[in-house]
């Protein structure tokens, strides 16, 4: 804010003008009257201070001897500005200047010609001033451009206009002039109504500054309003002004009563914020002393008077008390107030409210006015050159008599004479500097012309800002001067008292108002310096700095990595003669893919063949088709066996007709398996539900030559392969088929074990006894099912070499065993009187049940004997006899005759027994075992491997030789001879080691030690049946079983009774 | 058979001397898809370029960057040496027209 122009300056100068404090006369007397001219606005009246105090006055116009004729010795001293207001001069072109410059003691030095519109200047600027009243410097250029006139002659023209707008209004009646809307922002909203018709002393002063300084109209700048104002004057209660501005001195003007304290002139309406701030004011009011002005103005604005009516100090509420009665007074009574604070050194703040009334027109002005129209002079009404509130003291009497007038005392007592006594002086804004006969060359005419618009500026009153900054040279001065050390720790002044000092000051100094402005300021400032520029020491003991800073956090890097795709290194080398060798392979191989394209066409049948062996051989795809390559392979061997089977059901030897008691055998099939070819057939079986079905284990008779064993299943359906196969690790010895479950299959190892097979499951293998369940420590000879016990489950028997025949019963999951008995030696007592007891075990080698009673069986062994035995008796044979002189191969009973039974042995015979014997020898005790004799016996030549009765004769058997013969006997034709003898193995070397009669078809099967098994089918002669019978062939099979046994019986009872007889 | 043979026999020295000209991949572990493209493009690009084994090269690496990703490299030449690390899945080592060898491989 400069400090000349400060609004601060600017108010306080206002305020000294209107509002000087009644109190300090003295003071008052020092300050800068100035009295405006309203009504022409221009024009500005300084009252000259008086003689005593007029060289005192820093603020009045240097010019002033042009405008003040009363005092014109003074202003010499003053004249140090050389600015000359123009516009002042102008403004007073209207008549009125002449009378002023006559007034004034010197005569004008030069006049400007009046200006003369032209009709469309005129035009021109009336559309302007529709527009606005008060327009701004651009735009007052701009029209001052286009219509080529000087912006002064606008600006002139407009405040020319404006009063005679104004002037117009109030003759209309009304009240108040309306131009002035508050939204103009433009000059002083709030004109005093008292005013009326007038401009305001403010206006007219800051439109005449402005000139001066163009471009920066502190009013127009500055946005107004009362209640803007009253803002600031409650803003100012708050902060003490000196705490606003804290860089300047401030200095008050000489006049102030308060020295070092701006004097703010609030002019508000009735706004609530200001009557607040007044009733605060008011309420904090000290015994200061405020003035309390009723300041009467004439209508004619010809003279501005100020009376001191009192000093008081009121209260709002006594103010608003007091108002009506002054309001009854005066004529009219405005409604505003003007609020004059003050910031006091202690801070207080006195409101004073400051009534303007429009005082009726007192004859004074009129009668000093030369021109009744147009109030344009300006009288000073200083009579005797001291302060103007003197001067209208009497005036006042009048109207505020009522009240009790608190008069200064020192105030002046005129008479009345010297009251109207007149001062015409005319204030005029010519400068009297200015040339008027400036001559200029104009080009456009290219005469010389004289110009019309000389800028000229007459200033009729400057005032130097109160403040200094602190930094400036000046304040530096001041301070020195006044022994400041520095601006900030200056110590407080003391305050009480300082404005009398200051006052005292001020009258003292007179001529120095610079100085003791600054020295104000100076005090001023060390008291701001003292209110506000304490700075406040921190706690060092206890103190925390408020400000924090948050915890950052700590970065992290995260990543992640994704594994790089597998890489490889490869590497080579490229030469012409690598690339041709390359070349040359690949395309020998492609010669040699040409060659196996051409080629399949020879191989295909191969190929067709290696494609069935696949076929054949490979299990899972097969196994899908199995049942329709089951039958597929049944078909071709029909077809191949074709004429075996043909024999095997039709053919019937011719030629057994014509030789009663002879008999032939046929070979049909051959059942032969690759992997068992060097294998010896150990048993044969025929299902008993299946009758084209058989089984076959393979093992070997060899001790030397034990391996592994097999266990086949053929059917005569498919002769060229067996139907299911079995390989095991050791050798199989024997087998047998249950009668009931022709699936479960019980078998004998040649390591001792037995086990027992499921031909149905895949796997086959149900159980298999161990070293620790009993298992044989020798080979078993002979396995055989027995009917299912009591709780249903079923058992076998076997005979070992070990002389044990074992019980096996399979419960749910597992096989029990229970030793039978034990083939004790029987003699073995009888060697005992040498006193060495040993118990030599027979090794069993053949057993067989007794087809009716079931605890009844006859064991073969090793040594030839025969016992008898009975599954009640574990510990002792029922019987027991030498029967051959080499080992037993097999014991079957007659399957009809219940008492007979066959045996063969190692010794080339084969013997037919008859229990019933036993009772007989029984009684012969003292015969030795050998005594016993069989009813036949048949020599054979050879070892007979076995021997099998057949089934549907009680008087046919067969035996099988190691020299590959068959005999056949039949008892019933021929006691004494085989029917047939016949020569079954291939080779003649090849030992027959069993055979088995098939139960239903005139077929037997036999086996031999090269693996081969073959099929012969009985000729008539060998399965003649009774002929008398042949009508009751039908007959029920018990009457026939009864014919078996008698022809058998009829047989018997003739080889019997020789013996009998001999007996 | 016996007539068959002298046949061959006959081709074979015939063949010995005729120059090979198709294109004989020498290892690749690229997927049969992708062989395929790769050895066709080695063929165009070599018959394209049959003077210019640089060009070859160039025609073959950027269309191999085109089709299946950025960063193969190409080598075409009558003779050279290599050892190269490659991606897996990504090498293509070839023969063609009896006398160039094409290597062909990512690695980025």
């Amino acid at each position: 804010m400069p400090s000349a122009y400060s609004i601060d300056s600017i108010l306080g100068k206002a305020e000294r003008k209107l509002s000087a404090i009644p109190d300090d006369v003295e003071i008052m007397r020092n300050s800068p009257s100035v009295i405006m001219c309203p009504q022409t606005s221009g024009c500005m009246s300084v009252q000259s201070p008086s003689k005593d105090s007029n060289d005192r006055s820093p603020g009045a116009s240097r010019n002033g001897e042009n405008y003040f004729d009363s005092s014109p010795e003074k202003s010499e001293n003053e004249e140090k500005h050389e600015h000359s207001h123009e516009d002042l001069n102008t403004s007073l072109s209207d008549g009125e200047n002449e009378e002023s410059g006559n007034a004034g003691n010197k005569p004008r030095k030069l006049r400007r010609s009046r200006t003369t519109f032209t009709t469309f200047q005129l035009h021109q600027l009336e559309r302007a001033f529709e527009k606005t009243q008060y327009p701004d410097v651009f735009t007052r250029e701009e029209l001052a451009l286009r219509l080529d006139l000087s912006e002064a002659r606008v600006q002139v023209w407009f405040q020319n206009r404006r009063a005679k707008w104004r002037k117009r209004e109030k003759t209309l009646g009304r009240e108040s002039p309306s131009f002035m809307q508050r939204e103009g922002g433009l000059g002083l909203p709030d004109m005093p109504p008292s005013h009326l018709g007038y401009q305001s002393p403010l206006e007219a002063y800051w439109s005449n500054r402005m000139t001066n300084l163009p471009g920066l109209n502190p009013l127009l700048s500055m946005p107004h309003g009362s209640a803007m104002l009253g803002n600031m004057a409650q803003y100012f209660n708050k902060v003490s002004s000196a705490g606003l501005f804290p860089n300047y001195f401030q200095s008050t003007a000489p006049g102030s009563s308060f020295p070092g304290i701006p004097h703010m002139y609030m002019r508000t309406g009735l706004s609530d914020i200001s009557a607040i701030a007044q009733a605060q004011a008011a309420a904090a009011l000290s015994s200061q002393l405020v003035g309390r002005f009723q300041v009467s103005e004439p209508e004619q604005g010809l003279d501005f008077r100020r009376h001191l009516t009192k000093i008081q100090q009121v209260t709002l509420d006594q103010e608003v008390a007091q108002r009506p009665g002054g309001g009854a007074k005066t004529s009219r009574l405005r409604g505003s107030c003007d609020v004059f604070f003050s910031n006091e050194i202690g801070h207080r703040i006195e409101a004073s409210t400051i009534k303007h009334t429009n005082m009726p027109p007192k004859g004074v002005p009129a009668k000093a006015k030369p021109a009744p129209v147009k109030p344009k002079a300006v009288r000073p009404k200083a009579k005797d050159g001291d302060d103007m509130t003197d001067v209208d003291g009497a005036d006042h009497d009048d109207w505020v008599n009522t009240k009790a007038l608190v008069k200064p005392d020192d105030q002046l007592e005129l008479t009345e004479q010297e009251l109207k006594e007149e001062f015409t002086r005319i204030l005029t804004a010519n400068n009297p500097h200015a040339p008027q006969n400036i001559v200029r060359y104009s080009f456009k005419e290219r005469q010389y012309k004289q110009t019309s618009s000389v800028d000229q500026l007459a200033i009729h009153f400057a005032l130097d800002g109160n403040m200094i900054h602190k930094e400036s040279d000046e304040a530096q001065r001041q301070r020195t001067k006044l022994g400041i050390p520095d601006a900030h720790v200056e110590p407080a002044v003391s305050e009480v008292g300082e404005p009398v000092s200051a006052a005292a000051d001020s009258e003292d100094r007179g001529d120095e108002a610079k100085e003791e402005a600054g020295d104000d300021a100076g005090t001023q400032a060390a008291s701001g310096s003292e209110g506000g520029g304490n700075k406040k020491l921190t706690n060092q003991f206890n103190y925390s700095e408020r400000a924090s800073q948050t915890y950052n956090n700590p970065y992290r890097e995260r990543g992640t990595a994704t594994e790089p795709p597998p890489r490889a290194v490869f590497s080579g080398n490229v030469t012409q003669w690598e690339i041709f060798d390359a070349y040359q392979e690949d395309f020998e191989k492609q010669e040699k893919n040409k060659e196996k394209k051409v080629i399949p066409g020879r191989k295909e049948e191969e190929k067709a063949r290696k494609r069935l062996t696949v076929t054949e051989t490979s299990g899972d795809d097969v196994s899908r088709i199995a049942k329709a390559a089951k039958i597929v392979e049944r078909m071709v061997n029909q077809n191949s066996y074709d004429d075996i089977a043909q024999d095997f059901k039709y053919w019937e030897d011719p030629s057994d007709e014509y030789r009663d008691n002879e008999g032939t055998l046929l070979p049909l099939w051959r059942f032969s398996f690759e992997k068992a070819k060097k294998l010896a057939v150990t048993s044969l079986c025929w299902n008993p539900k299946y009758t084209d079905l058989f089984a076959a284990s393979f093992g070997s008779y060899d001790f030397m030559k034990q391996g592994n064993g097999m266990m086949l299943f053929y059917s005569l359906k498919n002769p060229s392969f067996p139907e299911t196969i079995y390989e095991t690790d050791s050798g199989v010895m024997c087998l047998d088929v249950h009668p009931e479950h022709p699936y479960m299959v019980a078998v004998g190892f040649y390591d001792g074990s037995v086990g027992v097979y499921n031909i149905e499951k895949k796997d086959g293998h149900l159980h298999r006894c161990t070293a620790k369940n009993g298992k044989h420590t020798d080979p078993v000879w002979q396995v055989r099912w027995q009917k299912d016990d009591l709780e249903n489950n079923h058992n076998f028997f076997s005979i070992s070499s070990d002389g044990r025949i074992v019980h096996w019963t399979i419960l749910k999951n597992e096989l029990t065993y229970q030793d039978v008995i034990k083939l004790a030696m029987p003699d073995s007592a009888a060697e005992g009187p040498d006193g060495t007891k040993i118990t030599t075990i027979g090794c069993g080698t053949a057993f067989d049940f007794h087809k009716k009673n079931d605890y009844l069986f006859v064991v073969g062994t090793e040594e030839g004997k025969i016992h008898t035995c009975s599954k009640a008796y574990s510990s002792q044979f029922l019987d027991s006899m030498d029967a051959h002189n080499m080992a037993v191969y097999k014991v079957r009973w007659n399957p009809y005759h219940p008492d007979i039974y066959i045996t063969c042995s190692a010794d080339w015979t084969v013997k037919i027994w008859e229990r019933g014997n036993k009772s007989a020898s029984d009684k012969s005790d003292a015969m030795d075992a050998s005594a016993k004799k069989p009813l036949f016996t048949f020599d054979l030549n050879n070892s007979v491997g076995d021997v099998a009765w057949a089934p549907y004769s009680s008087t046919v058997f067969a035996a099988v030789t190691a020299d590959g013969k068959l005999f056949c006997y039949d008892l019933s034709v021929n006691k004494y001879e085989p029917l047939c003898e016949q020569m079954v193995a291939q080779k003649k070397k090849t030992k027959l080691t069993h055979l088995e009669f098939n139960p239903e078809h005139p077929i037997v099967i036999v086996g031999d030690e090269r693996g081969t098994v073959t099929s012969c089918k009985l000729s008539p002669n060998l399965r003649k049946q009774p002929k008398e019978k042949k009508g009751a062939q039908a007959v029920d099979p018990s009457v026939r079983e009864q014919a078996e046994i008698a022809k058998l019986d009829k047989i018997l009872l003739m080889v019997r009774d020789p013996t009998e007889n001999k007996g | 058979m016996a007539e068959v043979v002298p046949e061959e026999k006959k081709e074979a020295p015939e063949s010995k001397a005729r120059i090979h000209t198709y294109p004989l991949i020498r290892h690749s572990d690229m997927n049969d898809e992708m062989k395929t493209e790769a050895m066709e493009l080695c063929v165009t690009a070599c018959e394209k370029f049959a003077s210019n084994n640089e060009n070859a090269a160039r025609m073959i690496k950027e269309t191999m960057d085109k089709k299946f990703g950025a960063s193969w490299h190409a080598v075409v030449g009558e003779g050279f040496g290599f050892e190269l690390t490659h991606e897996m899945k990504n090498l293509l080592y070839m023969f063609f027209g009896g006398n160039m060898a094409i290597c062909v491989w990512k690695c980025s």
